[in-house]
């Protein structure tokens, strides 16, 4: 991808697509969490185009919202395991850009943390594919730049797509039919919360970020009493879509 | 609205940033606008759900049919009722109990009310064997989930005054740790984290009572918090952030690959046993 954009640089890039930006902007609001790291703005020269909506999605009832976990498991289990590379002595991701290595010893708690859950997602992903069966949704190819993110800019990357996948399971609750896909996403979901905090609390250890590790109340800066914001499926999709690769 | 559980002083203090909302009706207004939606709450009345985008189906199928043993002993004329006080009654225990760890932490009074001005707290004990880091943001942590657990609890008072029904109360001995904590951070946090944890558990494990799916999503956004909780508060005492499986735990996944890859569930009536210890008789 000799031409993927510097996500570092983004802020200066010129917007290809009318309207993603606002779109974004949207999301964000609705998210302050996402808006905080500035990382999780489009690509402007890779993406899917237009953005993937939940009618994109195959299946209906609970088999289109165990589809679109599965593209969220999918792209975290990918981010991910390029993270995985960067941090450690570097490998080719999906796409079969090489990722440099940053050699970091795994004692850091950002690289042990990344490691683990990573296997947590990679299981999340295989359990829904497993599930679905021949109904499973094919999987995307991922870029992120990940060869040129520096080791702060992972772990807010990994922590803005775990912040992302938490809301996207409680914004995906109205479409389901039944309680007992309610429960077990509920039971992936809390993992998704647990992930998302810990990586906050990581980033405040590490570079003394101040990122909230969950939704606080107003006399902390929150905006929603401590409860958490659903992100509804469409606005989950238009967010990675400038991530996939078609 | 019953003054004893939801301090009137404490919301409007909170309110008084620019751009947030000042009163309580507008309170809920304001968290329907960030998705949490009380329009479920119309499914008291037994009406459709008013979310966004039409779900394919209003209500839940399947799930237990033991709600009635379940949630013995809980308020409530309907199952979702139940839940929901069922909910109310576990935040009402928490809040109580992390008011009293921060006043700990801080060196006051147990019985003092949580402070409407969150700066008159100040970290007044030892880390306990936690590094300065830590224990600084252990104590930041305590103090901020001590305001979201008050939050929750006047949330689901409101809510549920809303929709009809007569909230869960406090009980009138209030609440103590089993295990009184020392008075440091480490001590503290480790006391709390059975009750977050113990929260989470008993969300997952109500959330397939509730018949709709605008309860079901308000549960979960709180649900979620209690997880992120957990984590911080285990990552903080150098735990794994979990989730980890603990004495009596439920799976949702019967035999999933690996350990600790989805989070566990208790029975709602192992949670209502669990938490006797902590009412005062």
């Amino acid at each position: 991808m000799n031409n993927t954009t510097d996500l570092q640089d983004q802020s200066a890039a010129p917007v290809r697509k009318v309207g993603r930006r606002s779109l974004l902007s949207t999301a964000a609001v609705t998210a302050a969490g996402i808006a905080a790291t500035g990382l999780l703005k489009p690509s402007v020269s890779f993406g899917v185009t237009p953005a993937l909506t939940f009618a994109d999605i195959p299946g209906t009832g609970d088999i289109k919202v165990l589809n679109f976990a599965l593209a969220l498991e999918d792209l975290e289990a990918d981010l991910y395991t390029q993270a995985n590379q960067r941090f450690s002595g570097g490998g080719k991701n999906a796409l079969g850009t090489y990722i440099p290595g940053l050699n970091l010893s795994d004692g850091n708690p950002d690289v042990a943390y990344t490691y683990e859950f990573s296997v947590v997602e990679a299981r999340h992903r295989d359990f829904l594919r497993g599930a679905l069966g021949s109904a499973a949704i094919t999987p995307y190819k991922y870029n992120f730049g990940m060869q040129n993110l520096s080791r702060q800019q992972v772990l807010n990357l990994l922590y803005t797509a775990e912040a992302l996948g938490t809301a996207a399971y409680l914004g995906a609750i109205p479409y389901l039919t039944t309680k007992t896909y309610l429960q077990i996403a509920g039971s992936i979901q809390g993992t998704e919360a647990r992930h998302t905090a810990t990586l906050a609390a990581i980033a405040d250890q590490l570079y003394n970020q101040g990122l909230a590790t969950a939704p606080l109340t107003s006399n902390f800066g929150g905006t929603n009493n401590g409860i958490e914001v659903p992100i509804p499926p469409d606005t989950v999709l238009k967010t990675v879509s400038p991530y996939i690769v078609t | 609205m019953d003054s004893e559980n939801c301090d009137r002083d404490l919301l409007e203090e909170q309110s008084l940033t620019p751009a947030q909302p000042h009163s309580r009706r507008n309170m809920i207004r304001y968290a329907a606008i960030g998705g949490i939606s009380l329009a479920g709450l119309s499914f008291f009345s037994k009406s459709k759900p008013a979310l966004g985008a039409a779900p394919s189906s209003p209500t839940l199928t399947g799930g237990p049919t033991d709600g009635a043993t379940q949630f013995k002993g809980i308020p409530g004329s309907t199952i979702n009722a139940q839940v929901l006080n069922f909910a109310l009654t576990l935040e009402i225990l928490e809040s109580d109990l992390y008011r009293q760890a921060l006043n700990l932490a801080s060196g006051m009074p147990m019985d003092n009310e949580l402070n409407a001005n969150a700066s008159v707290y100040k970290l007044a004990v030892g880390g306990g064997g936690l590094n300065a880091a830590f224990t600084q943001a252990g104590y930041l942590y305590l103090k901020q989930y001590a305001y979201v657990e008050a939050a929750h609890r006047m949330f689901l008072i409101s809510a549920i005054t809303a929709a009809g029904i007569t909230p869960a109360v406090k009980n009138p001995g209030g609440y103590v740790f089993p295990n009184p904590p020392a008075a440091n951070i480490k001590s503290i946090l480790t006391q709390i984290l059975p009750l977050e944890e113990t929260g989470v558990r008993a969300y997952l494990g109500a959330l397939p009572y509730l018949t709709d799916l605008g309860l079901a999503q308000t549960a979960g956004s709180i649900y979620s918090t209690e997880a992120r909780h957990s984590a911080v508060v285990n990552y903080t005492l150098g735990n794994d952030p979990g989730p980890a499986k603990r004495s009596g735990d439920l799976t949702v996944i019967p035999n999933p690959v690996g350990t600790d890859t989805y989070e566990y569930y208790l029975a709602p009536s192992t949670v209502i046993a669990a938490i006797k210890p902590f009412f005062v008789a």
